[in-house]
């Protein structure tokens, strides 16, 4: 007998750095801003953090994964990737993430700089886009099955970066412990091998070279 | 490792059956109608053939086939589960089925009573829900086929065996190409599930505000 889990939403991968990267880094260098109502500190997604000279070995690492994750993962073809936003993320006791997912991207990361074991974890949700009445089975389980599940959490280990598919939703509850969690969160594009002349394609513009 | 493929959009399992139900079957109890537009016979959804008495032990299995995909595949907390409503489909020559999925059912399956290896696979598809927003398409970017990225999977529709999924997976088939024919009995059920518990019923979420019980339609 064979049970197949057919045409899951995305796919999630763990990569676990090389080294802490958050040793060499001077966060007072950064200007952050604050979450309205919340403990949460953030750069400007525009700034595009990864480019800046003192993370160089970081996005080189970063790159990699990222290159893997198109490679195995995805089993991708394509021309060229590039990191289009790249932020930093500082929450405090308090600070969460509502569910939300990225618009104009193709994949995305986060990388934890810094973390506790209590820290929440990153939550991936399942969403429903009902068009006619449905029937809610949501409340029928007597096991949580990943073949069923609308939530999966996945551990916000320091020093790992977990790397999925930009449309996946996902989110994390309110930090429970005084000590501050710092992440660094991208979103990737991806231009494609032209195959045929014939098809709708897209390039995007690299705004980095 | 290529990473862990989340929330799938549903399950198949595929049964084998321990008796040859395909030489108990006798074509003669049931009519058959022409499908419209395709060079198929259909008997009427709402007869449940696999209630006729011929068909008893086909229908005792394919309930502990139901039973073990509830309980092994999605753990589901059920009082009961019926088959409310079957049909016998015969595909002849060129005969095809369209993308389609089975409303008002929460599990569905198919056995074939008759089947050759050159008949085409049950095919189903991953489908978009209406786009509310422009979307970059990624699927001719692919370099292989790969299971984390696929939009169609085929389960072979060998005789004697039986595929069982949830209602809502859209699924389909080519015409068949060869002469002889193909013939397989599909059902749908429905579960009514367990009343909730007293821990339930503090929870908010398992309180159970909003549910339904279906009718079972025959004893």
């Amino acid at each position: 007998m064979t049970v197949i889990p057919i045409f899951p939403s995305g796919v999630v991968k763990i990569y676990t750095s090389p080294k802490s990267f958050i040793d060499n880094l001077d966060l007072s260098r950064f200007t952050f801003e604050k979450f309205k109502d919340q403990t949460k500190l953030r750069t400007k997604k525009f700034n595009n953090l990864l480019l800046q000279p003192e993370f160089k070995e970081m996005k080189v690492w970063v790159e990699e994964c990222a290159k893997d994750f198109l490679d195995n993962a995805l089993k991708m073809e394509y021309e060229e990737f590039f990191l289009t936003e790249s932020w930093m993320n500082i929450s405090g006791k308090g600070g969460y993430q509502k569910i939300h997912n990225h618009s104009n991207s193709i994949f995305s990361g986060v990388l934890y700089l810094k973390s506790e074991p209590k820290h929440p974890p990153l939550e991936f949700k399942k969403m429903m886009v009902p068009q006619e009445p449905f029937i809610s089975l949501t409340e029928h389980y007597k096991l949580g099955n990943p073949h069923t599940a609308h939530t999966l959490a996945f551990p916000c280990t320091q020093d790992t970066m977990i790397v999925f598919n930009s449309h996946l939703y996902h989110g994390h509850e309110a930090s429970v412990i005084e000590e501050e969690r710092v992440g660094i969160a991208w979103n990737g594009l991806v231009n494609f091998v032209e195959k045929d002349k014939d098809l709708y394609r897209i390039r995007f513009v690299r705004e980095d070279s | 490792m290529t990473g862990v493929p989340i929330f799938p959009t549903g399950i198949i399992r595929t049964y084998k059956s321990p008796t040859k139900f395909s030489e108990e079957f006798d074509p003669k109890y049931f009519k058959i109608e022409k499908y419209d537009g395709s060079n198929k016979y259909r008997s009427e959804k709402f007869n449940n053939v696999i209630m006729h008495e011929s068909l008893n032990g086909l229908h005792e299995w394919v309930k502990t086939c139901i039973d073990d995909y509830l309980v092994n595949e999605l753990y589901m907390k059920y009082d009961e589960h019926f088959i409310n409503e079957s049909w016998l489909n015969v595909n002849l020559k060129g005969g095809n089925q369209p993308i389609h999925s089975h409303p008002n059912s929460i599990l569905s399956g198919v056995y074939y009573l008759k089947s050759e290896e050159d008949h085409p696979p049950l095919e189903f598809h991953k489908t978009r829900p209406s786009d509310q927003h422009p979307f970059i398409s990624l699927s001719e970017q692919y370099e292989k086929i790969h299971p984390n990225t696929t939009t169609k999977v085929a389960f072979p529709c060998e005789q004697d065996s039986m595929l069982v999924f949830q209602s809502q997976l859209y699924h389909s088939h080519a015409p068949i190409q060869i002469d002889e024919q193909r013939i397989s009995l599909s059902w749908n059920a429905l579960v009514n599930f367990q009343l909730p518990s007293e821990t339930d019923s503090k929870n908010f979420y398992n309180s159970y505000t909003y549910r339904i019980k279906f009718v079972k339609e025959y004893n």
